[in-house]
């Protein structure tokens, strides 16, 4: 066991008599007396969890784990919370069926993860909101000066846990932009050193066959492919000249795949080009898992790849996956954001937080104790002293950095009290580099935090999907033109049968700072998809009903 | 047992029961009766109807429910995707049953005409119990368009070009069933049913001169009809209901050309739209309402009929 190589601070001190004085109180005179040791009067409270991120902890964990000082954490907030009592129940919260089922009876956990119910996009998210599946934990959250816990990149990242004025959810996760994971080793056999951000998907066609061999391919991509190649054209299903606004009280959406369909066929045959010309990537149609525990990555783990699609979060998983440790993956691999469109547009968000909801059938009491508990564990005290017992247990950063993916939505990312080091540095310097360099680009505009939440959520996305997963992998004859019409229309019909359930005034007005703040950010980024794209766009599509 | 019945069932016995047996005897079969009742009742009827009363509402998470009246149907009928489903699933299910259905009956029948030894060893061969995700992801690599078995027989062995397979919009839901008539279908219960039939009636039918054939037609098919009638009716229902393998395989692609409707309920579900989903299963509930009935108008089950 190592000892503390850091003089007491003020934290560790409360720490220190909190838990000391609940010691004595417990040995003095049984677990009851030790809530009266505590200032949170007390209460009768029950929180039905589902496991992670608020689990009951193990009990005899072994010292230096995560799981021990997560247990120690935990019964500190049990003892500053007297009469709350924490039960697992067996639920699987990441099941969309099983938790829209649990919300609609009134049996959900007490937190589960928002993005689930939301489909896991701005506008599913803002309308299950407005449909009641989330509690809405405004005065909670202020209570518990919550923003003030968050990273502050986070807490200006509001449209997944923010409608309006009203907070439904507490930030977890930070998920970077997507891109691609690479091999340092293979990319310097091509003579690179990095990846520069502002590589196009163009570069990215030359090096993937670069960096093909008999043994390798130079990618591996899910078979939406092209949703990830076409969104760079600023086309996709919600793609900013793909879809416009129309005013009035019918849905307030139209699709519009005709304008830039000469975009959309030369993406797709760079996509072709890619995967049956050049024979450089590794895909097919029924590799839908890009995580870190895909079909992709293993490939990648393998080195039968030389690139492969993921988040920053993945990046401490597939250290672990390769029996590596960070530093070594660090000095393996680098990460970096999806090339750009041939006009320099991306559509990747520098920062998305993965937020959790609160179940909108607690009490008053057992919000405010759901909040506190969750804020406690993740962002504040408790996530302090667990990182800390695993530090004092084992001094390595290292160890921190495997209990919990790294970079955190607190504020301790760079660094923790009563913890010696930078956790960037010891996350590597290649690797933290990079992501810094990733989110520190400017927020993209997100129409959910524009309009007010919308309760009908209109045509779902299965159209656009259909199309592009069989323009990237069949070998059938098929015109991208007459097919993207033919997915305008479907659409358009589909569009035509819903009615909006939101003021057509508040739409109108958020509608027009939502495009003001897109003209404002492309002027600024992407000058060329600013000029040959988006202004003609706006020009024949949204200024004619929004001036 | 079969004395106290014929005693139970002829008049004068009846009507010489005291009265206070006969509603004894009526409490009995009713408490019988009960508990079949209400798990039919909760479990059935009762979700059938509440579904239909909530394809004419909005049908939020929570909160009040908005009287909608046939909205929902009318944007369903109105929507693309909807009769393209249908049809997708009506093909599914005639190849479905097509080819999973008869061709383990006549399966079954050239097993039994075999030697018992190499008759067990082929029944175990073809009721290998397998894991459904296993069986997945092993067909998952076989049509894997890169690396697949199938691939490498189409390209390395009969030198054609390289072909799709679950990519080919005209093809994908014939390389779907495929595994269902190699791993699946109901020949357990076909050869079940064969074993049943006494012997004597096919040496009967040898000494009056029966070949091969006649003796399927006139015995082995009339004998296991109810056998056919019950899967038959359990196919229909179970094809026209299709979800789990399709959608570990395609999710419904390539262009939605294998995206079944209860694949497409489960899309519109995802898409927060509860009463468009309840109001399609509900079309779907109709739509094998009158398969079944017609299947039992048309198909008698008693082969002594």
């Amino acid at each position: 066991m190592k000892a503390y190589v850091h003089g007491m601070n003020r934290r560790q001190f409360l720490q220190m008599l909190a838990i000391g004085s609940g010691g004595l109180a417990l040995f003095g005179r049984g677990m009851p007396a030790l809530a009266q040791a505590t200032p949170a009067p007390p209460v009768d409270v029950q929180l039905n969890t589902s496991g992670w991120p608020i689990e009951m902890p193990i009990a005899d964990a072994a010292p230096g784990t995560f799981q021990a000082g997560y247990a120690r954490a935990f019964q500190t907030w049990l003892d500053l919370n007297p009469g709350v009592r924490v039960q697992q129940i067996e639920f699987n919260p990441w099941d969309a069926a099983g938790l829209r089922t649990a919300i609609a009876g009134g049996t959900a956990p007490f937190t589960y993860p928002i993005g689930v119910m939301g489909g896991w996009n701005v506008a599913g998210i803002q309308s299950a909101f407005a449909q009641g599946a989330f509690a809405d934990i405004t005065d909670v959250f202020n209570r518990y000066n919550v923003l003030d816990m968050l990273d502050p990149r986070v807490a200006a990242s509001t449209s997944r846990w923010m409608a309006g004025d009203r907070i439904f959810g507490i930030p977890y996760e930070v998920v970077s932009s997507q891109g691609y994971f690479y091999n340092r080793a293979h990319l310097e056999s091509i003579g690179m050193e990095r990846i520069p951000m502002s590589w196009t998907w163009q570069d990215m066609r030359e090096m993937a066959l670069q960096l093909t061999t008999p043994d390798r391919k130079g990618l591996a991509m899910a078979a939406y492919a092209l949703n990830w190649i076409l969104p760079s054209y600023g086309i996709g299903f919600d793609g900013l000249v793909s879809r416009y606004p129309i005013p009035g009280r019918g849905f307030n959406w139209r699709w519009d795949f005709t304008t830039f369909v000469d975009d959309m066929v030369e993406g797709v045959e760079l996509w072709r080009g890619m995967y049956f010309d050049d024979q450089s990537v590794f895909s097919d149609p029924n590799y839908w898992d890009f995580s870190q525990n895909g079909p992709l990555a293993a490939a990648f783990y393998d080195q039968r790849v030389s690139m492969t699609p993921g988040i920053s979060l993945f990046f401490s998983d597939m250290a672990q996956r390769m029996n590596i440790t960070v530093a070594e993956a660090d000095q393996m691999m680098s990460f970096v954001r999806a090339p750009l469109g041939p006009t320099g547009f991306t559509p990747e968000q520098p920062i998305t937080p993965s937020a959790w909801a609160f179940s909108p059938d607690l009490s008053a009491e057992q919000l405010d104790k759901g909040v506190s508990l969750f804020t406690y564990m993740l962002l504040g005290e408790g996530f302090i002293q667990t990182m800390q017992h695993i530090f004092q247990e084992t001094g390595d950063l290292g160890a921190i950095l495997r209990s919990l993916r790294w970079p955190y939505a607190n504020r301790y990312s760079e660094s923790i009290p009563g913890v010696e080091g930078s956790l960037s540095q010891a996350a590597g310097s290649n690797y933290s580099a990079a992501l810094n360099e990733i989110f520190d680009q400017p927020r993209l505009p997100e129409v959910g935090a524009y309009i007010p939440a919308e309760v009908n959520n209109g045509p779902g996305d299965t159209p656009w999907y259909d199309k592009i997963t069989r323009w990237a992998f069949t070998r059938d004859p098929f015109d991208v033109r007459a097919e993207a019409a033919e997915m305008e229309s479907i659409l358009n019909q589909q569009a035509s049968t819903f009615a909006s359930t939101l003021d057509e005034n508040a739409f109108a007005e958020g509608i027009r700072r939502y495009y003001a703040d897109w003209d404002a950010l492309l002027q600024q980024t992407a000058p060329l998809f600013y000029e040959q794209r988006f202004r003609p766009f706006y020009e024949l599509r949204i200024a004619p009903n929004f001036g | 047992m079969a004395a106290q019945a014929e005693v139970l069932d002829a008049p004068s016995a009846q009507s010489s029961v005291p009265s206070e047996v006969k509603a004894r005897r009526r409490w009995q079969l009713a408490l019988f009766i009960v508990p079949a009742f209400l798990f039919q009742f909760f479990w059935g009827w009762y979700p059938m109807l509440v579904a239909l009363f909530l394809s004419m509402t909005d049908a939020p998470i929570r909160g009040a429910l908005t009287w909608q009246g046939l909205n929902n149907y009318n944007r369903l009928l109105l929507d693309p995707l909807v009769p393209m489903a249908f049809r997708i699933t009506l093909i599914y299910a005639g190849l479905s049953i097509l080819l999973t259905f008869a061709i383990p009956i006549f399966v079954s029948i050239l097993l039994m005409e075999m030697p018992p030894n190499v008759m067990r060893v082929m029944m175990i061969l073809w009721f290998l119990p397998l894991s459904g995700i296993a069986s997945t992801l092993f067909w998952q690599y076989l049509y894997n368009e890169q690396f697949g078995l199938f691939q490498w027989i189409a390209t390395a062995v009969l030198g054609l070009p390289p072909q799709s397979f679950l990519s080919s919009q005209n093809w994908v839901l014939l390389w779907l069933i495929l595994p269902s008539i190699l791993l699946y279908g109901p020949g357990l219960y076909y050869l079940t049913g064969l074993q049943s039939i006494p012997r004597s009636y096919y040496e009967a039918a040898e000494i009056e001169g029966a070949g091969f054939w006649r003796k399927i037609w006139t015995i082995s098919l009339p004998r296991l009809r109810p056998i056919i009638a019950m899967t038959l009716l359990f196919a229909i229902i179970g094809s026209l209901q299709e979800f789990t393998f399709p959608d570990l395989m395609t999710r419904g692609g390539p262009n939605g050309a294998s995206r079944t409707v209860v694949m497409y309920i489960m899309n519109i579900l995802n898409n927060a739209r509860y009463g468009d989903a309840t109001a399609l299963a509900v079309m779907l509930f109709a739509l094998i309402m009158v398969a079944t009935l017609i299947y039992r108008i048309v198909f008698k089950a008693d082969p002594d009929q």
